[in-house]
């Protein structure tokens, strides 16, 4: 006991001791006390989805989701961590679908990688654009019945969390992105796990289950694949697992074998997600200006067609696939030509695609948060009306004249996050290149700083060209 | 050899219910919009719309007779959620015609939105697509 006394005295738990926030967390429940209202929240989203309003900016559904929803989330990864998938209403209505219905089999060996996620969330990005999901409430509310029915379907066969980890689109862009998060899931105390016989974090005990996503606390490293679910919290008997802080984009730069991942250089589905997840940022920023279509009808004019869905199938292939391999194969040629090295272009390319994560989310951040910025008063007049509509105004008339800050005092943040996700990318960069090549590590280093600093550019390009938002095709 | 099912008894009640419950729906329904003929038309300037200032002329009419001193709200919103609507300040000219200055604060599409009420008592609601508004 008197061992004992100092030694738990020494390691933090850090978040997990704060006071009130620190005792939620360790609550066993606390989990639900942010899928309830995000439940709530998504039922008011696909009611009035569809049965409010048909005009997008007038309904709740569209402007939650495309504006709040998103800037929201990104900026939670960036101060805090991964709590929208903690908050994940639908897990919470599987698990209350698992009481009824006990998933039989494991999830495909095939599948056991990001490809299909990788898949899925290209295709979400790409019905975004088609189907103008943007401007569409009914097809924004279905959306997310859908998204609720795909993880009850998938995740009622398959046992574990194998929607979140193998599936889940969202879940992939969280993970990526909260590689640089400040907060982390971890060991408070290494020690203590080596003399752990019972690994209830990863095996589950009568106390919680385990962790559903195969992340073994003592050899977790960083976020990726964490939905800070908090199993692990409350499994462990020790009271080992902190929720500290962890330094932003560390960990992409190091190379250590992870829980539940491996080692990243050898996985390149990985290295994929963290490609789309930067060049998807960049796409989808150039689907709301105006030269996209310039570009587009150039395209259809090229390819003789006048439907959208060829010509967008084509810029998504020049934008996620032709252009990242040039880019990258460049990048991986140069590193291999300065640096001497007879490694294959495909592992140069996986080591060293996780410098872009960082520039990646500043790129998503930069265009989330300018929407959710300048459009961060308008769910309250859209509120308003919803509950005048219902014949309760309770909180008065529309207030249309309610936006957000003005757009040139958005652009200056734009840049700001951007240039966080540059500098935080060059080091990762230079980590990669340390470690690969610790001899001529400038040489290594420079055609990955110069990628970033390419792709940086054009996104500050992308954020100083005038926005237009289009939902007709070829106008 | 398939059984067959026995109807449950909640289900029949259902059945014969639903044709009533439609008839129940549709007499109840409210009557043909008052308003149904008016027609309410769009010439706007510049032409073609780009951001800045616009002018849009309104035009109401009911079985070709000019509709005059409407009271008339006028907004312009995007296709799109997260930006304020632009309100506009509305004159009439007179000869059910109506002017509408607004702002284009963004490009892409938009659409107008009339509100209305005509100098009889009655209201009316007319959505104006305008798409394509240039940025430049």
């Amino acid at each position: 006991m008197t061992s004992a006394a100092p030694a738990r005295r020494r390691r933090s738990r850090g978040v997990l001791e704060w006071p009130l926030v620190g005792a939620l967390l360790r609550w066993r429940h606390s989990r639900l006390l942010l899928q309830v209202p995000l439940f709530l929240v998504a039922l008011v989203l696909v009611l009035h989805g569809l049965f409010g309003p048909r005009l997008a900016p007038m309904n709740l559904a569209t402007v939650m989701v495309w504006v709040h929803y998103r800037g929201a989330l990104v900026l939670v990864l960036l101060v805090a961590g991964n709590l929208f998938c903690m908050g994940c209403p639908m897990l919470a209505l599987r698990d209350l679908a698992r009481r009824f219905v006990h998933p039989r089999f494991d999830w495909p060996q095939a599948l056991r990688n990001k490809w299909l996620s990788i898949g899925m969330l290209v295709g979400v990005l790409f019905g975004y654009e088609l189907f103008d999901w943007w401007g569409d409430p009914r097809a924004t509310a279905w959306l997310i019945v859908a998204y609720f029915g795909a993880i009850l379907a998938v995740d009622l066969v398959f046992k574990h969390a194998s929607f979140c980890k193998f599936v889940c689109p969202i879940g992939q862009f969280n993970f990526a992105a909260s590689t640089i998060s400040p907060l982390e899931i971890r060991a408070a105390d290494a020690r203590v796990c080596e003399t752990c016989t019972t690994k209830d974090c990863i095996k589950g005990s009568e106390l919680s289950r385990g962790c559903e996503l195969a992340l073994f606390v003592p050899e977790k490293r960083g976020n990726m694949d964490c939905t800070f679910c908090l199993d692990c919290v409350h499994a462990c008997p020790h009271e080992n697992v902190a929720l500290a802080r962890h330094e932003p984009a560390d960990d992409l730069g190091l190379d250590p074998h992870r829980s539940g991942l491996g080692r990243f250089s050898k996985r390149p589905d990985l290295a994929a997600l963290v490609t789309v997840f930067c060049f998807g940022a960049l796409l989808n920023a150039f689907g709301m200006v105006s030269p996209v279509y310039a570009v587009q009808r150039w395209m259809a004019g090229v390819m003789h067609v006048e439907s959208e869905w060829p010509v967008l199938t084509a810029l998504f292939g020049v934008a996620l696939v032709v252009e990242p391999l040039v880019l990258l194969g460049l990048a991986c040629w140069a590193t291999r030509a300065a640096t001497g090295s007879h490694e294959s272009l495909l592992t140069l390319g996986v080591r060293h695609a996780y410098c872009l994560a960082p520039l990646g989310f500043g790129i998503w951040i930069a265009h989330y948060s300018f929407h959710f910025l300048t459009g961060l008063l308008t769910f309250v007049p859209v509120l308003q009306k919803a509950l005048c509509d219902l014949g309760a105004p309770i909180l008065g008339q529309p207030i249309w004249r309610l936006g957000g800050l003005p757009k040139s005092a958005a652009l200056p943040i734009e840049l700001g996050l951007l240039s966080l996700g540059v500098i935080a990318s060059c080091v990762v960069a230079w980590r990669i290149a340390e470690r690969s090549a610790s001899r001529r590590t400038l040489a290594a280093f420079l055609p990955w700083a110069a990628l970033v600093l390419l792709l940086a550019g054009a996104a500050v390009w992308l954020f100083e060209q005038p926005m237009e938002m289009r939902g007709t095709f070829l106008q | 050899m398939r059984v067959p099912r026995k109807r449950s008894p909640s289900r029949g009640v259902l059945l014969r219910a639903a044709p009533l419950a439609l008839l129940l729906a549709v007499a109840c329904a409210p009557s043909a919009d008052a308003s149904a003929k008016v027609q309410c038309s769009l010439q706007l300037s510049p032409s073609p719309a780009h951001v800045g200032p616009a002018l849009a002329e309104l035009t109401l009419s009911e079985d070709g007779r000019p509709l005059e001193q409407a009271s008339l709200t006028v907004q312009g919103n995007m296709n799109h959620a997260g930006m304020v609507p632009s309100q506009a300040r509305v004159t009439e000219l007179g000869a059910g015609h109506y002017k509408a200055e607004f702002e284009f604060t963004m490009g892409g599409d938009w659409i107008l939105i009339v509100d209305g009420k005509l100098a009889d008592g009655r209201s009316f609601e007319r959505t104006l697509p305008m798409p394509g508004v240039a940025s430049k």
